[in-house]
């Protein structure tokens, strides 16, 4: 009697919480889009799909038209509510937006999810703007996007081939207090380095790792990269140096201190040619601007 | 009866007590006196069960203590601490509802902890906040909280009652009342044990002196055999004169200041034996 | 019943005093509370849904009505998002509420709470081991466990943290108080350090993780993580206010308490067990909310006095209406975004708790 009372019971629960998600027929999938990650967006815009985003993650600073879509707040931290309140049909996302338990959230309850991989090369940032056109049914604009990024790529490879120096040079993120991160190992950083031609002075750990002022002496980088965005944090230029033991390396005396818009510098998205190809110059002073297409 | 047997202890490498003998039957009250660091509060721990013996045994009624069930035991004695501090703020009348806790709930505990406060002098004390009241005050509101805990009109025993050191905090007017109080009960048949720094109280009041030094017991008896100048000088360092209190049959003792101090060097020291 | 029994029953509320009669009073409105903000809870959220519409929703749920009807988002956000949500928000509330309740009156400071004795920093080493060492040297484990993974690891390293300091803190069949703290101030630096040194290998992924997880929230909040953290919840719910009579006792000290009969070391034992139970699960599931152990236990001893018999179900009942409303605010204050739940707390509850602490010094100078 007991028994059967709890089957009953339970089986009402179960009715209760097993709502099978519903899938969202294919083609209506690209029509409301809510975009996570700044170089995502970007690349939304650059496909001329902008029309379709109905949302944005605080990432999405680029171009400044993204600022002005409803905000579903910082990449890592969504909220599944909050996005599905937004009655979209596609959520494209990059790699590191999260948590995941949301995401798994959201798409439970039926909303596809595309995710868009992180990139660390040149064949992962022209790969991953496939991905977002064919996730937006937008294929041939994103050949031509990617087509274009990769020839801008292709064209500092082969400048460089020419060069025998491979320059030691850091890139530091600094947030405020605290020693600032240092690009290792397995990172857009270095990737972004290696591809214009430098090596990675800080080889010797994987991922973003504070780093002492001592260190970064002991590294000796010839060239330094610092994001915008973390000068300012530090209170301008002087101090960033001053603060982070830049100042007693030979990039520092020499006034070798690149200084790059965060997103432009680490977003692997179109402006990638672009970011790579400055820093191709200021790694390699002998390259002359015109040498570059 | 409380009975220790050949009783030892030890704590952190220390030695608090060894070889002690003693018991207490009902219908006695026990004064147990004797320097600091004596033992007398490790004696009271040692017979209430807080501590178990290292050696010997404590028993209750002849049983071990260890084999009593905690609730019973709390039923048959009960222990006024030194002090009690607390830091959350319960009223005396809750403190006191406390001792109804080893008991069986009933719908007479509210009256027994008033009836408890209005014996131990704190009625009026009941709805005010424990940690705003003085020492004194404490010490009647807990003394109320162990009488409480002895109320127990549903099965007829002997109960025990230790106080460490209950006069301590007290006024010379409740001192008189608490001991007066005790004293009542022993003659209920209550068995008493109270560790007393005032050996004229103790003389006043208790039917038998325990005198402890070093973690044993010296001698034990009644007041006039026990409290005599030689023993008070073996046991404190301290000479005095033992004389009859003017109002009652019992000793008084009244210390003399040492002749070596320069006080009364000329002063003619009477000595009389009861 | 004889007349004489009856008039005294009558008269019990009466003569109890104020407090008790307090109590039973306050227990009733927070639970009226509890429902109205429950109600509110489901009712409110990014996605508007009207409250006929959610009444449907649940209707069909439960098998009466046509579920067609309804948006399909609509009916995931009800079902599948706030219901687990609310509930869980509910759930960690009472649990942190009732386990600071508990040992602030086993420790016998009305200010401990129970990060003190080290389960929060225990449980976050335990969901820190596992989220940088799972994919790798725990693969098996992980494997095993699936999505209770993460609860259970911050579940055991709870009670290993506690078990610990209790361990270190016991000499000689007695926890003396001072120690008992010195011990869970040693054990949560350790229990810091390791976190701090797995922080360190983690690599980039899992550091968002670990950001997320100690940050505090309900946003992964899902019907299978209520089913893994509410039993481990559930139990000490109902277990500690059996012991409540015996938590009495212990606020006149442990002498004390032993000599009213209380099992002194059984109850230390069952009471930090439960604890790091209720915490270690909660903990797991929404990240270290701070504030809710100290302040609703300080609050209600402040309103209707120390009695556990009436502070742990008040307690539960506080705990849970705080969190919820707390989770009301940050999933709509800046929706469709959301705040960190652990933010509104430490907003609310810092202030407030300061302003208590002023009143109560100026209660006992």
């Amino acid at each position: 009697m007991n028994v059967l009372r709890r089957r009953v019971l339970l089986g009402g629960l179960l009715g209760l919480f097993g709502v099978a998600p519903v899938a969202v027929p294919a083609a209506s999938r690209s029509g409301r889009v809510i975009s996570v990650g700044g170089s995502v967006t970007e690349t939304v815009f650059a496909l001329g799909a902008a029309e379709r985003l109905v949302g944005v993650d605080t990432s999405s600073i680029f171009p400044e038209a993204a600022r002005s879509l409803p905000q579903v707040g910082y990449q890592r931290v969504l909220s599944a509510e909050g996005i599905l309140s937004l009655q979209p049909t596609l959520l494209l996302a990059d790699e590191q937006a999260g948590p995941a338990s949301v995401i798994t959230q959201i798409r439970a309850a039926g909303l596809p999810v595309d995710t868009v991989p992180s990139a660390r090369s040149r064949e992962e940032v022209v790969e991953r703007i496939h991905l977002i056109g064919q996730s937006l049914h937008r294929d041939a604009a994103a050949q031509a996007l990617a087509g274009a990024v990769d020839q801008r790529l292709e064209a500092v490879e082969q400048a460089l081939a020419h060069q025998d120096q491979r320059p030691r040079v850091i890139l530091l993120l600094a947030h405020g207090r605290g020693s600032p991160l240092a690009a290792g190992r397995d990172t857009q950083g270095e990737a972004m380095i290696r591809m214009a031609g430098g090596q990675n002075a800080l080889h010797g750990f994987r991922g973003y790792k504070p780093v002492s002022p001592e260190a970064v002496v002991a590294a000796a980088p010839e060239v330094v990269v610092l994001p915008e965005q973390s000068v300012e944090a530090l209170g301008g230029m002087d101090a960033a140096l001053a603060a982070s033991g830049l100042d007693a390396t030979p990039a520092a005396r020499h006034g070798r201190v690149v200084v790059l818009d965060m997103l432009y510098l680490l977003g692997m998205g179109p402006r990638t040619g672009e970011a790579v190809t400055e820093l191709a110059l200021a790694f390699h002073p002998a390259l002359r601007p015109g040498r570059i297409p | 009866m409380i009975e220790a047997l050949r009783v030892a202890l030890r704590r952190g490498g220390k030695k608090l007590l060894a070889g002690v003998d003693f018991h207490l039957g009902p219908g006695e009250l026990v004064a147990v006196v004797g320097p600091n660091g004596a033992g007398k509060t490790s004696l009271i721990r040692i017979l209430s069960g807080e501590y178990p013996p290292d050696s010997g045994t404590v028993q209750l009624d002849g049983v071990p203590l260890d084999r009593w069930s905690p609730r019973l035991l709390a039923r048959r004695r009960a222990v006024l601490p030194q002090e009690t501090s607390l830091d959350f703020p319960l009223s005396a009348l809750e403190v006191a509802l406390m001792g109804r806790m080893p008991h069986v709930r009933s719908s007479r505990d509210r009256q027994l902890a008033l009836d408890a406060l209005h014996q131990a002098d704190a009625a009026h004390l009941a709805h005010r906040i424990y940690p705003t009241l003085s020492g004194g005050e404490r010490q009647r509101v807990q003394l109320a909280r162990v009488l409480c805990q002895l109320r127990d009109d549903s099965a007829p025993a002997q109960r025990y009652l230790l106080l460490d050191e209950p006069t301590a905090a007290l006024d010379l007017a409740h001192q008189y009342t608490l001991l007066r109080t005790v004293r009542r009960l022993v003659g209920d048949g209550l068995g008493g044990l109270a560790i007393l720094h005032d050996l004229n109280l103790a003389a006043q009041f208790a039917d038998r002196i325990v005198v402890m030094a070093g973690g044993q017991i010296v001698t034990g008896g009644d007041p006039r055999t026990v409290l005599v100048p030689e023993l008070i000088r073996e046991v404190y360092a301290v000479d005095c004169v033992v004389t009859r209190h003017p109002c009652l049959a019992v000793p008084h003792v009244i210390p003399v200041p040492d002749a070596r101090m320069g006080v009364g060097a000329h002063t003619t020291v009477p000595r009389t034996h009861d | 019943m004889n007349a004489r029994v009856f008039a005294a029953a009558v008269a019990e509320p009466e003569t109890q005093g104020d407090r008790s009669r307090r109590a039973r009073w306050t227990l009733l409105a927070l639970a009226a509370g509890l429902l109205a903000v429950a109600v509110l809870s489901l009712g409110q959220g990014a996605l508007p849904v009207p409250p006929d519409r959610i009444v449907g929703i649940l209707a069909s749920a439960v098998g009466l009505g046509d579920a067609a009807r309804f948006n399909h988002f609509e009916m995931h956000v009800v079902l599948h998002l706030r219901l687990p949500r609310l509930l869980l928000a509910m759930l960690v509330g009472s649990a942190l509420a009732v386990s600071g309740a508990a040992l602030q009156g086993l420790f016998r400071n009305p200010l401990a709470d129970p990060g003190l004795v080290g389960v929060s920093a225990g449980a976050a080493l335990g969901a820190v081991t596992v989220i940088v060492l799972g994919a790798t040297w725990l693969h098996g484990m992980t494997a095993w466990l699936g999505i209770y993974t993460l609860p259970i690891a911050a579940f055991i390293g709870g009670l290993a943290a506690t078990l610990l300091v209790y361990r270190l803190a016991q000499q000689g069949g007695y926890t003396p108080v001072a120690t008992l703290l010195l011990a869970g101030i040693a054990i949560n630096a350790v229990a810091g350090a390791g976190t701090g040194l797995l922080t360190f290998i983690a690599d980039d992924q899992q550091l968002r993780s670990l950001t997320f997880w100690t940050m505090g929230s309900l946003g992964g909040a899902s019907w299978s993580n209520l089913a893994a953290a509410a039993p481990l919840i559930l139990l000490p719910m109902l277990a500690l206010p059996v012991l409540a009579m015996a938590m009495n006792a212990f606020l006149l000290g442990e002498s004390v308490a032993q000599h009213l009969g209380v099992r002194v070391e059984h109850i230390k034992i069952l009471v930090v067990t439960l604890t790091a139970m209720a915490v270690g699960a909660a903990v797991a599931v929404s990240g270290i909310i701070g504030f809710v152990g100290l302040v609703v236990p300080h609050l209600l001893r402040l309103w209707m006095g120390p009695d556990h018999r009436y502070l742990l179900p008040g307690s539960a009942l506080l705990g849970a209406f705080l969190l919820l409303l707390a989770d009301l605010l940050a999933r709509n204050v800046v929706a469709p975004a959301e705040l960190p739940i652990g933010l509104i707390t430490a907003l609310v509850g810092g202030p407030f708790f300061l302003a208590l602490l002023l009143r109560r010094r100026g209660m006992y100078s």
